[in-house]
């Protein structure tokens, strides 16, 4: 059999298979059914939000932790900031087991932002944090460079929970 | 944007119910799965073997205070075929 009479037989056979199960998906659901399968989606999505958003506790909990590490780093007491970073992984870990969801990490851009901020300012305030030892003494110099990074922290964790509340609402409407 | 594709797989209420759950979130736990679409271990679990074996999405299960716990996770795959019934869903409802 000629190369092109195979090649237009098969050509013939997808072609109806397509057809067939084209019109078989559309005689499947009307527009009542589709509405209707859309709704259920939103509010699955909704639920879905909802067990995502972070306590107050947590964000702020992890910002403190956050803030000690520049404490740490700025007062010279490097060798205890595993114990802070120990304890951040165990509190991330607690919270994904008590709420049974993982959030999704944020997108790459929100990442690349966030990465171009926090180091620089991380490193930033551990030399402010430093250079005002001598001016404001060894505890309360560092106490305020992490306190600056905590409040940094807290307020980008407020924003990604505003995020997530202001998701909930535009599927409300 | 998604191309609109009708998936029967995921149109399956239960079935379209846990992606429209997965879609949003990274991983969720089977029982927070269950309590949400308040059905059966065992109605959950043929839903989510049939979506596993068509790599729409995976499993995995850990140890935790003594009890099994099984996490589920939408995959890329998935999570683009889930899209793409949604715009074929909007299409037929006449949203756009």
């Amino acid at each position: 059999m000629p190369q092109w009479k195979v090649f237009a037989i098969v050509l013939s056979i997808l072609e109806s298979h397509w057809v067939n199960r084209m019109k078989k998906d559309k005689e499947q659901i009307g527009k009542g059914e589709a509405i209707e399968a859309l709704n259920s989606v939103e509010n699955m999505k909704k639920a879905s939000l909802k067990r995502a958003i972070s306590p107050r506790w947590y964000s702020a909990f992890l910002a403190v932790l956050a803030g000690s590490l520049v404490f740490l780093s700025a007062a010279n007491l490097r060798e205890y900031q595993v114990l802070v970073i120990l304890l951040m992984g165990i509190v991330i870990t607690y919270q994904a087991r008590k709420s049974g969801v993982t959030a999704r990490a944020v997108q790459m851009k929100e990442l690349m932002v966030g990465i171009i901020i926090l180091i620089p300012l991380y490193l930033l305030l551990v030399v402010i944090g430093q250079y005002l030892v001598p001016a404001l003494g060894v505890i309360l110099a560092p106490l305020i460079a992490g306190g600056l990074l905590t409040v940094f922290v807290y307020v980008l964790s407020m924003y990604e929970r505003q995020k997530y509340i202001s998701a909930i609402d535009s599927e409300d409407s | 944007m998604a191309i609109p594709r009708f998936n029967t797989l995921i149109h399956a209420p239960n079935r379209l119910q846990i992606c429209a759950f997965l879609a949003p979130l990274e991983e969720v736990e089977f029982q927070i799965l269950r309590v949400e679409l308040d059905v059966s271990d065992s109605v959950l679990s043929k839903h989510i073997k049939q979506l596993e074996q068509a790599g729409y999405v995976k499993q995995r299960k850990n140890k935790s205070e003594g009890r099994q716990r099984t996490w589920v996770r939408l995959v890329e795959e998935g999570r683009r075929a889930f899209e793409e019934h949604i715009e074929e869903l909007k299409r037929l409802a006449n949203i756009t």
